[in-house]
């Protein structure tokens, strides 16, 4: 596998008392790209997530960005280097507000250091102001400018997914992992989840995904990596990926109910 | 020694039936009930009213706060907590502080705040091994077994008991609530309860009624039910003995050795009566510090 | 009876600091605090410690307590990173605890003074100059201007960035760590305000009343600390105030109900605490967001 100077996975091992959810697993994500990691249930796609973030440590393997070496970094860490992530069940705050969401996204803010707040108090209102203006741009794109005022409790579980994506903008990522965009999102919403990722694809961001809805994974990845059981099992172009054998045999064995629907339709 | 083998089962026999039955609700329902102790302080109290002010024989007076007791216990599920199963962690805490003052409270301002004594004639005493023992003790100590066999044979033998098992081990199995399981958490709530008032009556029989005698058992009942495992009957138990038996063996145990290490040159280094209570908040810190799931707990939590 | 007013008022005050305290830590940090009341018996005994057995003087011992409860504070966050709410819960409760046994059982000075009998004659500001009246006069002034500045403080904080990082891991921390947030560091900074805010009020109790002994920090006080902030609207500064106003007053109601109702005081009391633990129990199952609910921030321009 060529190394990449971007996303660097190499054999990552994680087990669980005695289960193993990652083995061996490697792969690497080139920038400008969309790249999918798909596979059955229980395949270890968030398990690898949570390994390139920091939220778990891998038994054996490493993760390197950007020459930079991610495993062993504590998750904030993770993410002042550049990559960030969302999660599968939005985990945004319920009782904060769509825009106060979007306002957490930014890195560096001086506000966030107590003592700061005073001493350098005209920077982080400039700041504020700032992310403020940024926010209101984001929040068009996503369409939830509306909403602004509006506690994420209160949003659709399409619109939290926006929302994610949003605050993930904010916090000027280098890499964008995200789970599950449009799971549970009303069709309607997929679409513009969809065009929002296809805009911020050629406007130069970068995204890892993982996704259960083949039709999503056809339309918007362009390099896909299949796990099953802990380990990689195809890599490559979608189209041609996902008619291999050994794909089409995983996804049977597991009776992934979404993909023979997808499938069919 | 053997006085303190005896003052620990002694002990450790009172605090099982008092962690029992809070682990379970813990287990259950996820979060520690601070009125717990108080349904041992409205069984001695209760108690004491029937045998005092009607007369009735003790053994009867008993029985009827047991039930009485237990019925408490099963009305605050269905008048408060059932109502808190998807509130916030905190709710249902504060709301069991709450009830907790408002029967301690209903207990002092109906008794008073003077010490009671459930037990009027005079001990028997009986010597055993060198230890000296009273009948009340014996009785305590066989009304605690059987208890606990008695509890025992309901979770393993009677379909209830095994269901109750299942629920207390799995939070989210109870949580999502179904006609079956809210069934079997009242009855959790009924034995607990009850059980805690057998262990109040216990120990007013042991040493004295007080409106706080309930308040010097929590720190030790969550010590013994956190050591064991929440949600683990049995590891309440086995924390139970293990509390009682670190209060009363390291009270008893002179630690000059650990002093002339210390450079300290002394005969006789005994840790203070008074510094009984600091052993269980110790055994409790340490729990939460080093092993929170416990001894015989599950470890996914 | 202006007396008595005077008095409510000033206790109004200084537990309005601890439910502002709380509030910090509970209503935007989301810490289950359950010790609560170790930063104002630590900031009692510190203040008292200081100024009558080492001399200083009682600004910088206020100041002083206020920094050692704001260590105490931080101190209590170490384990939170591993261990779930609940447990930590119960852990801040045994802590509190530990820390009254130790208070409880060791003299400070000679046989009287210390251990269970706490520390009476504890010097009041200015109580040389001022005749009793006076004093009181001038320790409520003090109390609600303290109050004030407290009270601007916590706003502030809440309004700023820090403020929007602390509510964001109230629920959850997974979103603020993915975002590049050091939660730990914003969550041991929120104890130690809590426990600087606490600690003040419990210098300023034990000037004021003169005497502490450790049965004034049962875990009862927490609680009603608690039921201060959960009556009032947690989350929400003027929420906090508003509870404490109301449980001080029917704590202190039975005063009033002495003149006027015939019973033993011991049943009186025992009555307002039934009322009170009762009264908490219908907040927490009718109005968990208490009287007066947190306030959204709006920016929408239309």
């Amino acid at each position: 596998m060529p190394e990449s100077e971007f996303l660097n996975v190499t054999s990552v091992r994680k087990t669980f008392g005695g289960i193993t959810a990652l083995d061996d697993v490697s792969l690497t994500v080139e920038p400008g790209r969309v790249h999918g990691l798909i596979g059955p249930n229980g395949s270890g796609k968030t398990t690898l997530f949570n390994v390139i973030t920091g939220f778990l440590r891998p038994d054996r393997g490493q993760v390197r960005f950007r020459g930079q070496t991610l495993t062993g970094l504590r998750p904030e860490k993770v993410a002042q280097r550049g990559v960030v992530r969302t999660f599968q069940s939005s985990l945004n705050p319920q009782q904060m507000t769509v825009m106060e969401n979007m306002l957490l996204g930014p890195q560096g803010q001086v506000g966030e250091g107590l003592v700061n707040t005073v001493l350098r108090y005209r920077r982080m209102r400039e700041q504020e102001r700032a992310n403020e203006k940024r926010a209101w741009e984001i929040l068009s794109l996503v369409k939830l400018d509306h909403q602004a005022d509006t506690y994420v409790g209160e949003l659709s579980g399409g619109q939290k997914k926006l929302l994610s994506l949003g605050q993930m903008l904010m916090a000027d990522p280098q890499l964008i992992l995200l789970d599950e965009p449009v799971a549970g999102v009303n069709p309607k919403l997929i679409e513009d989840i969809l065009t929002v990722i296809d805009r911020l694809r050629s406007d130069g961001y970068n995204f890892l995904l993982v996704e259960h809805n083949m039709r999503v994974v056809r339309r918007i990845c362009d390099h896909v990596h299949v796990l099953d059981a802990g380990t990689v099992l195809a890599d490559g172009p979608p189209h041609e990926t996902l008619q291999r054998q050994e794909v089409l045999e995983a996804y049977l064995a597991t009776q992934a109910g979404a993909t023979d629907e997808e499938e069919s339709s | 020694m053997d006085q303190v083998l005896i003052n620990t089962l002694i002990r450790g026999g009172e605090l099982s039936l008092l962690a029992i039955g809070v682990t379970m609700v813990y287990g259950t329902l996820r979060f520690p009930n601070f009125a717990h102790v108080e349904f041992a302080t409205a069984g001695a109290y209760i108690t004491l009213f029937f045998s005092a002010v009607f007369g009735l024989d003790l053994v009867l007076a008993g029985v009827i706060a047991i039930v009485l007791v237990a019925l408490i216990g099963v009305a605050s599920d269905v008048l408060v907590f059932r109502h808190l199963r998807l509130a916030h962690p905190v709710m249902p805490m504060i709301a069991s502080f709450g009830l907790g003052i408002a029967i301690r409270e209903t207990v002092r301002g109906s008794a008073g705040t003077s010490p009671f004594f459930l037990s009027q004639t005079l001990a028997e005493r009986w010597h055993v091994f060198g230890a000296t023992i009273t009948d009340t003790q014996v009785l305590i100590l066989l009304l605690a077994l059987l208890a606990v066999i008695g509890f025992h044979l309901l979770l393993t033998r009677t379909q209830l008991g095994i269901a109750m098992r299942a629920v207390s081990d799995n939070a989210d199995l109870s949580l999502a609530s179904g006609i079956f399981s809210e069934r079997i958490i009242r009855l959790v709530w009924l034995i607990g309860a009850a059980m805690a008032a057998l262990g109040g009556i216990l120990i007013g029989l042991e040493t004295q009624l007080q409106p706080n005698m309930g308040i010097g058992l929590i720190i030790a009942m969550f010590a013994a039910a956190l050591l064991g495992g929440i949600g683990n009957p049995y590891g309440a138990v086995l924390g139970a003995f293990v509390v009682a038996f670190a209060e009363n063996v390291l009270l008893a145990t002179n630690w000059a050795w650990l002093g002339t290490l210390v450079g300290m040159d002394v005969d006789y280094l005994m840790i203070p009566t008074g510094y009984k209570e600091a052993i269980s908040f110790v055994v409790l810190i340490l729990v939460l510090l080093v092993r929170p799931r416990g001894i015989l707990g599950d470890p996914a939590r | 009876m202006i007396e008595f007013l005077i008095y409510l008022l000033t206790i109004i005050g200084i537990w309005g600091l601890l439910s502002l305290s709380l509030n910090v830590q509970f209503g935007l940090a989301g810490l289950i605090n359950l010790g609560h009341i170790v930063f104002f018996m630590v900031g009692g005994y510190a203040s008292a410690i200081l100024v009558m057995f080492h001399g200083w003087p009682m600004p910088l011992a206020w100041i002083a307590a206020m920094a050692i409860s704001a260590l105490v504070g931080v101190i209590m966050t170490i384990p939170t990173a591993t261990l779930r709410q609940d447990y930590w819960a119960i852990s801040s409760l045994a802590f509190a605890e530990i820390i009254r046994f130790v208070l409880k059982n060791t003299p400070i000075q000679g046989d009287y003074i210390g251990a269970s009998f706490g520390i009476p004659d504890i010097p009041q500001p200015l109580g040389d100059m001022l005749s009793t009246h006076g004093f009181y006069l001038f320790f409520l002034v003090l109390t609600l201007v303290l109050l004030a500045l407290t009270y601007a403080v916590v706003e502030w904080i809440t309004r700023s960035p820090y403020g929007r990082v602390l509510k964001a891991i109230r629920e959850d921390d997974h979103v603020a760590l993915a975002l590049g947030k050091n939660v730990r560091s914003v969550r041991m900074r929120a104890m130690a305000i809590g426990g600087a805010i606490g600690g003040l009020a419990g210098a300023m109790f034990a000037h004021y009343n003169a005497f502490i002994q450790p049965n004034y920090f049962l875990p009862l006080e927490t609680f009603l600390i608690w039921a201060m902030l959960l009556l009032g609207g947690k989350g929400n500064h003027l929420g906090a105030i508003v509870g404490t106003v109301v449980i001080e007053l029917l704590y202190n109601s039975t005063r009033f109900l002495k003149d006027f109702i015939d019973i033993d005081q011991g049943v009186l009391s025992s009555a307002r605490m039934v009322v009170i633990g009762i009264l908490i129990i219908l907040v927490v199952l009718y109005m968990p967001n208490g009287l007066v609910p947190e306030k959204r921030r709006r920016y929408a321009r239309e």
